[in-house]
C-alpha cells in the first residue's frame, strides 16, 4: 500500500450534505489517510482550485476531484468543461459521482474528459464499497501526478 | 387536270360516265353491225359472181362445142365457106393439106382424129385440125378452123357490179388467155369457174374468172356508215342529256343533305333540316338522316345534362369551382360552384379575371397573380396556391388555387383549366392538429423531464434515508430493541417498495422511446431473458419450453427481451406452491400477424381480473404474498400495443393462464417520439 506523505487530497464537489456526509463516512473508514475538502458549488470549488481568497490561500492541489452533477448554479458538467480547458487544472482526474444513470449524462461526462462515472448506490454499505474500490485503483494501482 | 377540276362535280362525273357509255355502246352495235352487213354484202357479192363465171364458162364451153361439132359434121364438105358465124362468133375456116401439118398433126391426121393446138398470141388463138374422112378412111387433108378467144369472149355480157373478166384454156401443156372489160384489180371481189373442154379438144380445161367491185355494195356500205354516225351521235347526245340533268336532280338533292349535315351544330342546339323532297332513297335517306339527328341530339342533351349536372353536384360536395380562360383574355368561363366559393351567383357578374382578383385579399393578389403569369409564361405550367378570398357579405374564406396552363405544339399557352377549392376547414382543422401535436410534443417533453426528475430527484432523497438508516443501524445496533427493529425494517421496506415504484415507473414511461427497430430474432430474445431469470428458474426447477424455430420479427430488441422476461417471469412467480412450474412459449403464423402465447400451470387469473390485470400499479395478490410493483403486465401491455399488436390472458380453469398477443409482420405507422 502506498502512502503519501500527509495523505492524499480530495475535492468532493457535492450540495447534497448528506451525500458529502456518506463519503466521508467511506473515505474514514479506508485504508488511506484522505483529506477530504468540500464545496457544495462551482464557485466553492474554483476558489478551492485556483487558490481565491484567504480561506484557500494555502489549498493543496488535490489528487482527485469527486464531482456530483446536479448542483444549483452552474452544473457538474459546466465545471468538468471549465476544469478541463483550464491548463492548470486539467491533469486532475476528475470521478463523476451522480445519482443519474441516464445514458446521456454518463456520455456527456465522458466527452468532457472525466476520467470515471460511478453511479451513486442506494445502499450505504455499498457506497462505502464504492468508494473503497476507488480508492484502491486510484491510489493503489494508478500513479498520480504529485500533487 | 380539266376533267379532274369538272369531275370534283358528282352530277358531272354521272353525266360524263353515262354519255361515254352509251357512245361506248353505240359505236359497239354500229361497228358490230356494219361488220355483219359486210360480210352479208361480200358473200352475196361473191356467191353472184362465182355464178356469173360458172355460167360464163358454161357459154364459152357451149359455144365452143358448137364449133367444134358444126365443123367436123361438114369437114367433107367441100363447100365449106371460109369463114363462119357461129353464135355470133366469127369462126376462120381452111382445107390444110398434109403438107402444111406439123409432124404431130400428121400423125393424128393419119390416125383419123383431130389435133388441135393452142397458141397464146393474138389474144388466144385456137387451131383445130379435123382429118376429112371419105368412106372409112381418112384423106390426105383435113379442115382446119381459127377462133381467136378474144372474139368469143367479146360476146360475152358483164352485170353492173363485175367490171371485167378473163378466160383461160389449159390443153396439151398449154395455156391461152384472153380478157375483157376493165382489167380485175387484186383486191377486187372475183370468181373463177372451171368447166372441162367439150369432145375434140382432147384433155384440157377452161376456166373463167370475172371481178369487180360493186357499186351497189360502196353505195350501202356509205350510207350506213352515215346513218350509223347520226344515230350514234344523237344517241350520244340524248344520253349525256338524260345524265347531266338526272345527275343534277339527283346531286342537288345529295348536295342539300350534305350540306344539312355539315352545318348541323349539337352544341349550338340547332337541328339540321334534312327535308327532301320526294319518295326515294335520298329522300328517305334525309328522313333517316333526320330522325338520327333528333335522336343523337337528344341523346347528346341528354348526356350533357347529366354530365353538367353531375359535374356540378361533384364540385358542390367536393367544394371544389373550376374555370377556364385563354391567356390574354380578360373573359373567363366559371361553374357555378366557382360562383358560389367566391359568394356570387351565376349570372350576377360576367367572369372575368378583374372579378376574380377583386374578391381575392389584396395581401394575396400580387403572388397569386404572379404565380399565374409564371405558370403561363413557361415557368412550370402548374400553380398550387392557398389564397383568401373575401366574399362580398364580408366573409373571410381560404382557398386553394390550382391551374394547369395547356399548351400548343409550339409551346404557346392556349388555355388555363383552373379549381379553386375551399379549404377554410381543413386549414381549421390543420391548425388546431398543429395544436395537438404542438401540445403533445410539450407533454413529451414535460414526461421526459418527469423521466429525469424521477431518476435523481425522487430517489436521492429515498437513497439519503437509506443509507443513514444502514449508517444509524450500524452505530446503534445493540442498543436496539426488537420493536424499534422492526420500525426500522418498516422505514427500509418502504424506502425499497417506493424505489422500485419509481424505477419501473421510470421503465413504463420509457417503453417506446426506443426507435431502434429493427429485424429481431424471438429465440434469442427469449434466451436473453431466460438468461436474466435464471436465479428464479433454478431455484423454482422450472420445466420452460420453447419452440425450437421462432420466427425473426420486426420491433426494438430491449422491448421483446423485457415482454417475454415479464410474461415468463410472471409465470414463474405465480406458481402454485408444492408444484414444479411448467411454462410452455408457442407462436402461431396468424397471416398478417404473428400470435405469441405464454401458458403456465400456476395461479392463474381469475375472469373478472383479467382485464385489471394489465393497469399499471394494478395488483391482485397482497405484497406479502408475491412480490411486485403491479407495472410488468403494464409495461407488456404498452410494448405490444405501441407496436399495433394486442395482449390479453385466458384462463384455462383454474388451472394456469395463457398470456397472448400478437405482433403485426408490417409495422404501422407511428411517428417515432423523441428518445
Amino acid at each position: 500500500m502506498r502512502q503519501v506523505e500527509g495523505g492524499y487530497h480530495i475535492l468532493l464537489v457535492e450540495d447534497d450534505l448528506a451525500d458529502a456526509g456518506l463519503v466521508r463516512i467511506a473515505l474514514r473508514r479506508g485504508r488511506h489517510t484522505v483529506n477530504l475538502h468540500h464545496a457544495k458549488d462551482s464557485t466553492e470549488a474554483f476558489a478551492f482550485l485556483r487558490r481565491i481568497g484567504s480561506d484557500h490561500a494555502r489549498a493543496p492541489r488535490p489528487h482527485l476531484i469527486l464531482l456530483d452533477l446536479n448542483l444549483p448554479g452552474r452544473s457538474g458538467h459546466e465545471i468538468l468543461q471549465e476544469l478541463k480547458s483550464d491548463n492548470a487544472l486539467r491533469g486532475i482526474p476528475v470521478i463523476v459521482l451522480s445519482t443519474s444513470e441516464a445514458e446521456r449524462d454518463i456520455v456527456r461526462s465522458y466527452n468532457l474528459g472525466a476520467n470515471s462515472f460511478i453511479s451513486k448506490p442506494m445502499d450505504a454499505d455499498e457506497f462505502a464499497q464504492h468508494i473503497h474500490i476507488m480508492e484502491t485503483y486510484w491510489f493503489d494501482i494508478v500513479r498520480l501526478p504529485a500533487a | 387536270m380539266v376533267f379532274n377540276r369538272f369531275s370534283q362535280r358528282l352530277s358531272t362525273r354521272v353525266a360524263a360516265a353515262t354519255s361515254a357509255l352509251a357512245l361506248f355502246f353505240v359505236v359497239c352495235m354500229g361497228v358490230g353491225a356494219w361488220l355483219v352487213a359486210l360480210s352479208m354484202m361480200r358473200t352475196q357479192a361473191e356467191r353472184q359472181t362465182a355464178e356469173l363465171a360458172r355460167a360464163h364458162a358454161a357459154h364459152v364451153s357451149g359455144i365452143l362445142a358448137t364449133i367444134a361439132g358444126h365443123v367436123a359434121e361438114h369437114a367433107g364438105d367441100a363447100s365449106l365457106p371460109p369463114t363462119l358465124s357461129i353464135a355470133g362468133v366469127t369462126v376462120d375456116i381452111r382445107v390444110i393439106g398434109m403438107a402444111e401439118l406439123g409432124d404431130w398433126n400428121k400423125a393424128a391426121m393419119i390416125l383419123g382424129v383431130a389435133a388441135g393446138r393452142v397458141s397464146s398470141d393474138g389474144g388466144g388463138l385456137i387451131e383445130m385440125m379435123i382429118p376429112v374422112v371419105t368412106g372409112s378412111t381418112a384423106s390426105d387433108k383435113g379442115v382446119s378452123w381459127r377462133l381467136r378467144l378474144d372474139r368469143l369472149s367479146q360476146r360475152l355480157t358483164m352485170p353492173g357490179d363485175v367490171s371485167g373478166g378473163e378466160v383461160v384454156l389449159r390443153a396439151g401443156g398449154r395455156s391461152i388467155q384472153a380478157a375483157w372489160g376493165a382489167p380485175i384489180p387484186g383486191n377486187a371481189i372475183s370468181a373463177e369457174a372451171e368447166v372441162p373442154l367439150p369432145n375434140g379438144f382432147g384433155r384440157g380445161q377452161m376456166a373463167v374468172r370475172v371481178g369487180g367491185k360493186s357499186k351497189e355494195l360502196d353505195l350501202s356500205l356509205g350510207q350506213y356508215a352515215l346513218w350509223l354516225s347520226l344515230i350514234g351521235a344523237a344517241a350520244t347526245a340524248l344520253a349525256a342529256a338524260l345524265a347531266t340533268v338526272t345527275s343534277r336532280r339527283l346531286t342537288r338533292r345529295l348536295s342539300a343533305l350534305a350540306d344539312a349535315a355539315g352545318s348541323f351544330d349539337f352544341a349550338a342546339g340547332r337541328g339540321a333540316h334534312f327535308h327532301v323532297d320526294g319518295d326515294d332513297e335520298i329522300a328517305r335517306l334525309g328522313k333517316s338522316f333526320a330522325g338520327m339527328v333528333e335522336r343523337l341530339d337528344q341523346a347528346y342533351r341528354d348526356l350533357d345534362r347529366r354530365s353538367q349536372a353531375l359535374l356540378s353536384n361533384a364540385e358542390r360536395v367536393a367544394q371544389v369551382g373550376s374555370a377556364i380562360w385563354e391567356p390574354g383574355h380578360s373573359q373567363q368561363v366559371w361553374s357555378d360552384q366557382f360562383h358560389a366559393i367566391l359568394g356570387l351567383n351565376p349570372g350576377d357578374v360576367m367572369p372575368s379575371r378583374e372579378v376574380f382578383f377583386d374578391r381575392v385579399h389584396p395581401d394575396d393578389r400580387p403572388r397569386l397573380a404572379a404565380a399565374v403569369s409564371a405558370a403561363v409564361q413557361g415557368g412550370g405550367n402548374r400553380v398550387v396556391e392557398d389564397f383568401r378570398i373575401i366574399r362580398g357579405d364580408g366573409i373571410e374564406r381560404v382557398a386553394q388555387f390550382r391551374a394547369e396552363v395547356a399548351r400548343d405544339d409550339d409551346g404557346h399557352a392556349i388555355r388555363v383549366d383552373a379549381t379553386i377549392q375551399d379549404i377554410t376547414e381543413r386549414k381549421r382543422m390543420e391548425d388546431q392538429l398543429d395544436g395537438v401535436v404542438r401540445d403533445l410534443k410539450r407533454s413529451n417533453e414535460e414526461l421526459e423531464q418527469f423521466a429525469y426528475v424521477a431518476s435523481h430527484d425522487l430517489r436521492q432523497p429515498l437513497r439519503t434515508v437509506r443509507s443513514y438508516l444502514t449508517l444509524i443501524e450500524d452505530s446503534i445496533e445493540d442498543k436496539l430493541d426488537d420493536e424499534t427493529r422492526e420500525f426500522m425494517d418498516f422505514i427500509r421496506d418502504g424506502v425499497k417498495r417506493m424505489d422500485a415504484l419509481i424505477t419501473d415507473l421510470l421503465a413504463y414511461s420509457r417503453v417506446g422511446r426506443r426507435v431502434a427497430d429493427g429485424p429481431v430474432d424471438v429465440g434469442r430474445m427469449i434466451d436473453l431473458s431466460l438468461l436474466d431469470l435464471q436465479a428464479e428458474i433454478d431455484e423454482t426447477q422450472a420445466m420452460i419450453i420453447v419452440p425450437p424455430s421462432l420466427p425473426v420479427i420486426e420491433g426494438d430488441s430491449g422491448e421483446l427481451t423485457r415482454l417475454f422476461q415479464n410474461l415468463i417471469g410472471n409465470a414463474l412467480k405465480y406458481r402454485k406452491a408444492e408444484q414444479v412450474p411448467r411454462i410452455v412459449v408457442a407462436c402461431r403464423d396468424c397471416g398478417p400477424h404473428w400470435q405469441f402465447s405464454v401458458s403456465d400451470n400456476g395461479i392463474g387469473i381469475p375472469p373478472e381480473h383479467r382485464e385489471r390485470a394489465f393497469g399499471i400499479f394494478q395488483r391482485l395478490h397482497a405484497r406479502h404474498e408475491y412480490e411486485g410493483t403491479g407495472i410488468g403486465l403494464a409495461i407488456c401491455r404498452k410494448i405490444v400495443e405501441r407496436q399495433g399488436g394486442e395482449i390479453w390472458v385466458e384462463g384455462k380453469d383454474g388451472d394456469g393462464a395463457v398470456f397472448r398477443f400478437t405482433w403485426p409482420k408490417m409495422r404501422r405507422a407511428v411517428t417515432a417520439l423523441p428518445a
